[in-house]
């Protein structure tokens, strides 16, 4: 075998592969025409670049020798799956330059109201304030998705050298197990744990669940995260859902008039086909912003088996789920930047700033959010008093349709 | 506001026996309904004061009862909630 035309770790990947079963090899080859079929008969190439001499190919593990031996096969490494991790979505909005202004989410106290938290994962060293929870045990992660949740908003990254770090990583963690192993639970326990939240007086609340079917508003749950946002001032941050690409799937509390509701894109700003569409059933555009959500990269609770790993303490997942506390995060760089932001400020500073995406409304909110333009804002602008959103006009009520910015003050007034 | 969505009504009196979970909204701190939410046979799980009452889960036939109560604001379902992770 011509061993040194093959990279490390494709020699370990083909050596436990299994014989039958391509793998994905990208193959650095001489500038001119490179022939795979004349090593390897069965290969199946997949990309060609057309300006770098390298080609993707699909081959079986038997045949790489083979192809190794090829004399205008200069060199051979595996096709690798890639990821959305943390230090790709983090970037993406912008947190970076929030950090270099000296913003890292510091004093802001985000509570996360969802499976609980495991805080002895490294990431989460000094970062876990109080813990409780409403179905059992101590507030322990059993589950593996509100980990995953805190290490986006908050999480230091340490465990990777700072390379998945979350959002904020100087905020502190407050949360609430409302969600059992399976990730489930009940609206009361979800109205529990963020009453809990509030009487922890922090100043966010990630909410990264909800239920499914028509929502107007009126449910006890959105009606609740309406109460905490407009008498308490707590920015909450809620998932759209995951029931999309159908419109009128936001469900409760995605669907609450005065929360951030959130959405999903992928890494090419494409709103997600699972992102939950609105209206709401009482005719309100939902979500209000989109952010990353498809195979995120953050903390994985020990003992838990959720996700995909990436590497050594961190998995991937996917959902509106893991947009919302991208949302949070910036919440709190946001509030630490100018703590008398009232929580519809932050939103009309992150809905104002996003970026346009050319989608519907009501997939993709006001766009994707950039954390950095909705600092900017905040410290060039004096951010407007927003008025009391208005009632709704009753069904059937002709109205002339509201102009762009008029759109918008509906939207930030939760009408 | 209406007390109780008509769909719910009807699954309520479809079968009294059957077991239910709701959230009731309550005139005021639901602490001072407690002996009657009991008298009525139903188990209150949590009780809240943001927006004032009680998770409850019992019969259905309880329930409709406890919407004659001129405390009772609101009876909907405790619907359940999971994880929005795809």
């Amino acid at each position: 075998m011509s061993t040194t035309k093959i990279a490390s770790d494709l020699k370990t990947q083909i050596s436990s592969a299994a014989v039958d079963e391509p793998v994905g090899v990208i193959v650095r080859h001489k500038p001119q025409v490179f022939m795979a079929q004349r090593a390897v008969t069965d290969a199946q190439v997949t990309h060609s670049l057309k300006r770098f001499p390298f080609t993707a190919l699909q081959v079986r593990p038997g045949d790489i020798e083979a192809l190794s031996r090829d004399e205008t096969v200069e060199y051979i490494w595996p096709d690798l799956p890639v990821h959305t991790c943390l230090d790709v979505s983090v970037p993406r909005i912008q947190t970076p330059s929030v950090w270099d202004a000296g913003f890292r989410g510091e004093g802001i106290k985000i509570g996360i109201v969802d499976t609980g938290i495991d805080p002895s994962h490294d990431d989460f060293e000094g970062r876990v304030a109080a813990m409780t929870s409403y179905v059992g045990g101590d507030g322990t992660d059993d589950n593996g998705h509100g980990t995953h949740v805190a290490s986006i908003a908050a999480g230091t990254g340490a465990t990777s050298g700072g390379t998945y770090r979350g959002v904020a990583p100087g905020a502190s963690l407050y949360t609430a197990k409302v969600l059992d192993a399976r990730g489930s639970g009940a609206m009361s326990g979800v109205m529990a744990g963020i009453e809990w939240a509030v009487d922890q007086s922090v100043h966010i609340i990630n909410l990264s669940l909800g239920s499914s079917g028509p929502c107007d508003g009126s449910d006890a749950l959105s009606t609740l995260c309406d109460e905490v946002v407009q008498q308490f001032g707590i920015v909450v941050c809620a998932a759209a859902g995951n029931a999309g690409p159908e419109a009128s799937t936001v469900g409760s509390p995605g669907c609450a008039r005065w929360v951030i509701t959130i959405g999903a894109v992928d890494d090419a700003d494409n709103v997600t086909s699972f992102s939950s569409r609105g209206p709401t059933s009482d005719g309100r555009v939902k979500p209000d912003l989109v952010f990353p959500g498809a195979g995120i990269v953050a903390a994985q609770a020990d003992d838990t088996e959720l996700g995909t790993v990436v590497v050594p303490g961190y998995v991937e997942l996917s959902g509106t789920s893991m947009a919302t506390p991208h949302a949070a995060g910036s919440a709190a760089l946001l509030l630490q930047s100018k703590p008398d932001l009232t929580p519809n400020q932050v939103k009309w500073a992150l809905m104002t700033t996003a970026l346009e995406l050319g989608q519907n409304p009501n997939a993709q909110g006001s766009g994707r959010g950039d954390v950095f333009a909705a600092y900017q804002k905040i410290i060039s602008e004096t951010p407007p008093t927003l008025p009391d959103p208005p009632e709704p006009a009753p069904p059937g009520t002709p109205s002339e349709p509201p102009g762009c910015l008029e759109q918008l003050m509906q939207m930030l007034r939760g009408g | 506001m209406e007390k109780i969505d008509s769909a719910l009504h009807q699954k309520l009196a479809a079968d009294p026996e059957q077991s239910v979970a709701l959230i009731v909204r309550t005139d005021g701190d639901p602490a001072s309904y407690l002996p009657r939410l009991a008298e009525l046979g139903l188990q209150v799980g949590h009780q809240f004061r943001l927006v004032p009452g009680v998770s409850v889960t019992g019969s259905a036939g309880a329930a409709l009862l406890l919407i004659e109560e001129k405390w009772v604001i609101k009876v909907e379902e405790d619907r359940p909630v999971k994880t929005m992770r795809e």
